[in-house]
């Protein structure tokens, strides 16, 4: 009887314990998926935000099933001076970085920018024997320029690891590359003139 | 005598065409020219953690940012398993979804954040005007997980704009899109699960 009532401590002890180190364990991180192959994006022009609060260009807008105030369309921060028919960034799992660009004028000086959040696996730390999964901090990358050719087109190719400069070591695999925001700037007003999205 | 009239002609057409590039100045200012095609929008989705805004472990790999912070899912979803997902919005407004390795009855939705341009009518203006509307952060789903574990799911913009659907109609390459962040989220708490990008 006294065995009995041991054994039956002892695993309510056991259970007890086990419960409160499953709510102590720290949660779980999410893995890598197994393949996300590539980004492509086509690019829509870039127009200046609307700030309905701030904005001294806010109309009331009559057009049915839609916002009842929006701006007249701005282009002050963003580039009103580049023409382009159309634009497309690929950018591939080997890190490549393709652009092809049509209609801008000869001898425009075009940069691919880049908001980039990566986790990479397989970090040193100095805090933690062995290696972390690591997040850093957003990055805003700016590829190196490309000039339009005498057609107006731009056709080039870079590699994410050159628009990391001195951090390269970020998109060494494995790597999650999480792709926030790509647009294209003019270099010589430094502003943006298109935005991935879709024109319709 | 007779000289006379050519010299006024000349100083007609000198005025006609200063007076026309200097109206040409202002037209062009107001509206930028649109790219003429921009198809579909299409990525892989990596996985998203949390954003690192202060680096809590310093890094001692090479070729990497000296600071970091251990991945984390507090601000992001870790209980909906992915092993690739592919999102594409398309040129006709087509939103697609496609997801594996979730676990069946999992629900998410696609998130965009998109700013659109496009010609609307003002009660300042008589007719239309180019009008920027406020970023809109639409919501399209949810979609479901099947019994494999697959996610296909398939909306329009104009669905997931709701009583804005007006702001996702084709007139005829006149709707600018921008495109400025795509996600997958789970529904119910709205933690982003997945975020276009590539895995190195």
């Amino acid at each position: 009887m006294k065995k009995t009532y041991t054994l039956g401590a002892t695993v309510v002890a056991g259970l007890m314990a086990l419960a409160l180190s499953a709510q102590a364990a720290p949660p779980t991180t999410a893995s890598f998926p197994t393949l996300a192959a590539g980004y492509t994006a086509w690019f829509a022009r870039a127009m200046d935000p609307c700030d309905l609060a701030t904005s001294a260009y806010v109309v009331s807008v009559t057009s049915a099933h839609m916002p009842p105030y929006g701006c007249t369309q701005q282009n002050s921060d963003t580039d009103a001076a580049l023409t382009l028919k159309f634009a497309r960034l690929t950018v591939t799992q080997r890190g490549k970085l393709m652009i092809l660009g049509i209609g801008l004028p000869h001898g425009a000086q075009v940069g691919v920018q880049l908001d980039l959040r990566f986790t990479v696996a397989g970090v040193k730390t100095t805090q933690y024997t062995g290696t972390k999964t690591v997040t850093f901090e957003d990055q805003t990358v700016n590829c190196p320029g490309f000039t339009a050719r005498g057609a107006g087109v731009i056709v080039g190719s870079t590699s994410l690891a050159t628009c990391l400069g001195p951090d390269s070591g970020l998109q060494n695999s494995p790597s999650n590359v999480e792709i926030l925001g790509a647009r294209l700037i003019n270099l010589n007003n430094n502003k943006p003139f298109a935005e991935a999205g879709v024109v319709r | 005598m007779k000289q006379r009239r050519p010299v006024r002609i000349f100083v007609t057409a000198a005025i006609a065409t200063a007076t026309l590039a200097w109206a040409t100045q202002f037209a062009l200012g107001a509206a930028v020219v649109l790219p003429k095609l921009a198809e579909p929008y299409t990525t892989w989705l990596s996985r998203a953690y949390d954003p690192c805004t202060e680096p809590a472990v310093s890094v001692v790999s090479v070729h990497l940012p000296s600071g970091g912070c251990v991945a984390a899912n507090v601000s992001t979803d870790n209980s909906v398993k992915m092993k690739m997902g592919r999102l594409s919005v398309g040129l006709r407004g087509k939103v697609v979804l496609l997801m594996t390795g979730a676990t069946v009855g999992d629900e998410v939705n696609v998130q965009l954040m998109l700013r659109v341009t496009l010609p609307a009518k003002a009660s300042q203006y008589t007719g239309t005007k180019p009008v920027t509307f406020p970023d809109q952060s639409v919501v399209c789903g949810p979609f479901t997980a099947s019994w494999s574990g697959a996610i296909i799911g398939s909306t329009t913009l104009s669905a997931c704009l709701g009583s804005s659907s007006g702001l996702a109609a084709a007139t005829g390459g006149f709707t600018n899109i921008e495109i400025l962040g795509a996600q997958v989220t789970k529904q119910g708490d709205n933690l982003p699960i997945a975020t276009s990008g590539v895995l190195r």
